[in-house]
């Protein structure tokens, strides 16, 4: 299936590839990546800018938020920000506008004739002038630090993720930031885990106790499943310190990786787990005896009971599934 | 003894080995170190050959006279605060209600929040977000800070976990639980009085306070701390048991664990390094607690293990260099999980007398390392490459071997018996590239080779290779495309026979298995237009082909729509349904000739819609939600299929909001909840506490409500 699949894939490519040239979105990729190494910038910075960028842009119904910006981190003109105004500055900051949108080249002294469009700029968003990357790396200008420094190669940059796409920066509502709305945002994309987290057994994510960034690195991690730990146990360990062991008799898929038997968002299943007992555990164990006995559907009441299947299953007996420090808890049941 | 041995398949791979007795520094295989740095080497050695990744050239900027006069910085300093103040009223009493905010009981609640920030100078500021101040689901986080100074922060969060509102066992007490008033012990649970059944409230709350602390010490240095204290507290429901006995007990918790970390950065343009060290220290306020025997035969009382204290601790070390288009990351930790928690006695049957333990604690350490190496560059304008290393190992040492006496159920006298240290070890190679056909088209491939290493299984040593390929394609009039497929398969080694399993079972996650991973998404909203329409599926199919008995399928699908209709800035409409569905078969054998199958069948359909409008000073919001699964399980043998009840878990709420400005300052919130949730699971429902003869369930129900919250507010913009 691994050839037909890249052939399929290919042919995509192909179909979509001759339009693009008509798409007006993200196409003034190689106009703009031009501009950066011109590097022409305006001769007043911000006073260019907001000339015509002010609260009339572009109708006075609907216009963009621009002053917003100064009522963020972004606008205060700190050291180290687009607005510094600090001599001392290293640039981009104290680049004002240009700091994220890129040099005005000539953008703000063209006299346009009929019909004919404003050299671009580069903006931000899923419909921008600059593909993702390009906005990106203007925020990575600056944001290049430890909790982004992982961002290339991440999951959400294969994606084609803008930073613009979550993050509002003309705003003081960043919703991805705020903990009571910052799951909307993810979701608005992973609809799956949205729908998880109104399954038989959730962590809590639909109220915000429970954030997505709590588990996650976004920007970018080198782990598994963009966790922050080293690993998927580290990570789930993180709160559930009372599994991490080490224990006296190890249950080994528990002490290895906790997704072995378990699912993060939701499940229809009790305990978050993937099946429930005795199919999950009849999975790994066969052995002679009530391990090897299939369960029926005569064995649920009124037609039978069975103590394998009712109530709790396996961990009826086998309670300390991830591991016991009992000297006689070799079975798992002290 | 018997041995399962598979060909292996004649490609070349690559070996990784862990020895059990290897020293605590782990080695990078050489071969990938120097592959990874001389691509390194190379690539900076070719700067000029690469176009650099979207670097600005600023030798033409002169900003030395720019005054930013229309800038409204000034205008835009001072404190906004809002404050919300009200009153919530619910319906009825269910604990899965307010599973996950404390709104578990009937009643009223006062409901505060605040939201407060002040921008000062200098870029000084504080912020103050306060939620759910009225109510079991309480946060506060406050910070002061400079920019590219310090922040100070604290944090205070509380986090219910309710399960049961009503919860009966035979038991009463913490760590010491004995029998309900007036409680009759019988030989089944048939001949028990179950009136005498003890009822309470089953559900614990987590506290968290935390402090952190980030200090600039220059435009290079950075220090970070925070410390944090986290107590859980409040009860699980358990089950125990004397061999064949058992019985549903409540299950006190109290935890604590403390947090604490540290780290140094220093950073410069091209280099960042950053040194640390983490702790945690858990805590089980409870190490044990006993039970008496409900039952009228076997021992009177029984003891438990609870979880034992532990720590962990990692130090680590990471960073990057850019050079040009290329940057190389890296990270080492070195950790150490430890408990020493005194052993129980053997059992609680004096009769017994089983021989003294060998010592009085495990002494338990577990050294974790992990060696990450990341290196991508731009090799063209068009091209990026990333190799990636990564290994990770987690290794037992001290006592990793004893020998222990043991007692089965408290009633029969075991040999003894060693406990095993499991080891496991894992490397993992990625090679990708991202290739940029057209400006909006681009190729992503890559491929994965993954080894792991256990000690002491049955197979102690797995090859995973994966390849994967990604097609996207952004603004094609509007479209935004993506496909991706993944390939990957999985060789487990020799089979050793190590436990009483029947030799043909494959432990799922060590043995053989082919996947195969689709997932595509596309989303349309033309230039210029107010609406939009999207699509995604995920089907991905996992085979163990090899796994004669245990598990041999397991599949995942979920296809959905979504669409959205924004007309203006007024008014928004959207709406998304998804259907997922997982699958599982797994073959068992009670008998050579008398083999069985489970297949599980869940799905789940859910249906999201959301509304918006604001008309002049009255905005107005709806939020409707549907969640219906199902599962199906069924047995089957040569002889019988065996079909289970539904299985059933469905979620209906809808929400109203009406938010209307009295004045541009204050605004009245009226909100209306309505929530319904049904579930069927016959694993509970059909159970009553005398169903089993020596099972002594806890007397619980699925939830089934239908439940009211209505709010009324008034937020103060100051």
């Amino acid at each position: 299936m691994k050839w037909p699949a890249l052939v399929l894939l290919l042919m995509l490519g192909a179909l979509f590839s001759g339009g693009s040239s008509a798409a007006p979105a993200g196409n003034h990729h190689d106009e703009l990546v031009g501009k950066l190494t011109d590097g022409k910038y305006s001769r007043r910075g911000a006073d260019t800018c907001l000339k015509c960028h002010d609260e009339t842009f572009p109708t006075v119904d609907a216009p963009f938020p621009t002053a917003a910006v100064f009522r963020t981190a972004h606008g205060q003109g700190t050291k180290a920000s687009p607005f510094a105004t600090s001599d001392t500055a290293v640039l981009p900051a104290g680049l004002q506008c240009e700091a994220c949108h890129g040099p005005a080249g000539d953008h703000p002294t063209q006299i346009l004739e009929d019909g004919e469009t404003r050299q671009a700029m580069i903006n931000f968003g899923q419909r921008a002038n600059a593909q993702p990357d390009l906005q990106n790396s203007m925020c990575l200008n600056c944001h290049n630090d430890t909790v982004r420094m992982a961002w290339r190669g991440s999951n959400h940059e294969g994606a084609d993720l803008a930073c613009a796409n979550c993050h509002r920066i003309h705003s003081t509502d960043d919703p991805v930031r705020d903990h009571g709305t910052q799951n909307q945002t993810c979701t608005s994309c992973h609809r799956d885990v949205a729908a998880d987290a109104l399954k038989h057994s959730a962590h809590p994510l639909r109220q915000g106790q429970l954030n997505c960034t709590d588990c996650h690195a976004i920007h970018g991690n080198d782990g598994d499943a963009l966790t922050h730990g080293d690993s998927v146990t580290e990570t789930c360990t993180t709160c559930h310190g009372e599994k991490r062991g080490p224990f006296l008799w190890e249950h080994a898929p528990a002490a290895e990786d906790c997704s072995i038997c378990h699912v993060p968002h939701g499940s229809s299943q009790p305990a978050l787990l993937t099946r429930r007992p005795p199919q999950l555990c009849q999975g790994c164990h066969s052995s002679a005896g009530h391990r090897s006995l299939p369960q029926f559907a005569s064995d649920v009441p009124p037609a039978g009971a069975s103590e394998y299947l009712l109530a709790r299953g396996c961990t009826n007996c086998h309670s300390a599934v991830h591991g016991s420090n009992h000297p006689s808890g070799d079975r798992l049941r002290r | 003894m018997l041995s399962c041995k598979r060909p292996r398949r004649p490609t070349q791979r690559a070996h990784f080995r862990v020895s059990v007795a290897m020293s605590v520094l782990v080695p990078v295989p050489t071969s990938v170190l120097v592959s990874i740095l001389v691509s390194a080497l190379l690539l900076t050695a070719a700067r000029t050959a690469i176009a650099t990744d979207y670097q600005p050239n600023y030798d033409k900027v002169r900003n030395d006279q720019w005054r930013c006069r229309l800038c409204s910085v000034d205008e835009s300093r001072g404190t906004v605060a809002h404050i919300n103040v009200g009153v919530i009223s619910v319906s009825d009493d269910e604990a899965r209600f307010g599973r996950d905010n404390g709104l578990n009981d009937d009643g009223e609640s006062i409901d505060l929040n605040v939201n407060a920030r002040a921008v000062g100078s200098e870029g000084s500021y504080w912020d103050l977000r306060a939620t759910d101040l009225g109510f079991g689901s309480r946060r506060l986080d406050l910070t002061r800070g400079k920019r590219s100074s310090y922040a100070v922060g604290f944090s205070w969060r509380e986090i219910p976990r309710n399960s049961y509102n009503r919860a009966g066992t035979a038991f009463v007490g913490n760590d010491r639980l004995r029998l309900a008033p007036g409680w009759l012990r019988a030989t089944t649970t048939r001949d028990m009085d179950l009136s005498r059944l003890n009822y309470a409230s089953v559900g614990t709350e987590r506290r968290r306070g935390s402090a952190h602390l980030a200090v600039h010490l220059g435009s290079r240095v950075r220090v970070d701390g925070d410390v944090s204290r986290e107590t859980k507290r409040g009860s699980q429901l358990t089950s125990n048991d004397f061999f064949y006995q058992t019985m549903a007990t409540p299950l006190a918790i109290n935890f604590r664990t403390d947090d604490v970390n540290a780290s140094v950065r220093y950073q410069t343009r091209r280099f960042l390094a950053r040194v640390g060290i983490t702790q945690s220290r858990f805590s089980n306020r409870q190490p044990s607690y006993t039970w008496d025997n409900p039952y009228s035969f076997g021992p009177e009382r029984g003891r438990k293990a609870t979880e034992p204290d532990n720590k962990a601790t990692r130090v680590f070390l990471d960073g990057r260099l850019n050079v040009g288009s290329t940057s190389l990351r890296f990270k080492r930790v070195e950790g150490e999980l430890s408990q020493n928690e005194s052993f129980l006695p053997v059992t609680t049957n004096d009769r017994l007398m089983p021989p003294p333990l060998p010592v009085t604690g495990l002494d338990g350490r577990v050294n974790l390392e992990s060696t990450r190496l990341t290196l991508t560059s731009r090799v063209t304008r068009r091209i990026r490459i990333e190799a990636r290393y990564r290994g990770d190992e987690r290794v037992r040492e001290r006592r990793a071997a004893l020998l222990l006496p043991g007692v089965l159920g408290d009633a029969i006298l075991l040999p003894p018996r060693p406990n095993v240290a499991r080891n496991f070890g894992r490397r993992h190679l990625r090679l990708a590239a991202n290739v940029r056909l057209t400006n909006g088209l681009r190729l992503r491939l890559g491929t994965d080779r993954d080894a792991y290493e256990r000690t002491f299984a049955e197979v102690t040593s797995a090859d995973e290779d994966k390849r994967w390929i990604q097609l996207s394609h952004t603004s094609f009039l509007g479209l935004v495309a993506r496909l991706r497929y993944t390939n990957a398969e999985r060789d487990a080694g020799t089979f050793t026979p190590r436990t009483s399993n029947n030799p043909l079972t494959r432990r799922f996650y060590q043995a053989d298995r082919d996947q195969t991973h689709w997932r595509g998404d596309i989303t349309w909203q033309p230039d210029g237009r107010h609406f939009s329409i999207g699509a995604h599926g995920d089907v991905r199919d996992n085979e163990y082909h090899a796994s004669i008995l245990g598990l041999q399928r397991a599949a995942d699908r979920t296809v959905g729509l979504d669409a959205a209709i924004f007309p203006s800035r007024r008014f928004s409409l959207s709406a998304f349904i998804e259907r997922q569905r997982q699958d599982a078969h797994t073959r068992g054998e009670q008998a050579p000739d008398r083999p069985f199958v489970y297949e599980s069948d869940d799905e789940v359909q859910t249906l999201g819609i959301s509304l918006n409008a604001d008309v002049r000073r009255l905005t107005l919001s709806l939020d409707y939600l549907l969640s219906d699964g199902s599962g199906r399980n069924t047995t089957w043998t040569p002889d019988v299929l065996s079909i289970f009840p539904e299985l059933v878990s469905r979620h209906e709420s809808l929400g109203l909001k009406a938010r209307f400005a009295i004045r541009d300052d204050i605004h009245l919130i009226a909100r209306w909840y309505r929530e319904n949730f049904e579930a069927r699971d016959w694993a509970i429902d059909g159970t009553r506490p005398d169903t089993l003869p020596r099972l002594l369930s806890a007397d619980i129900a699925s939830p089934d409500y239908a439940i009211n919250r209505v709010s009324l507010s008034i937020t103060f913009d100051l």
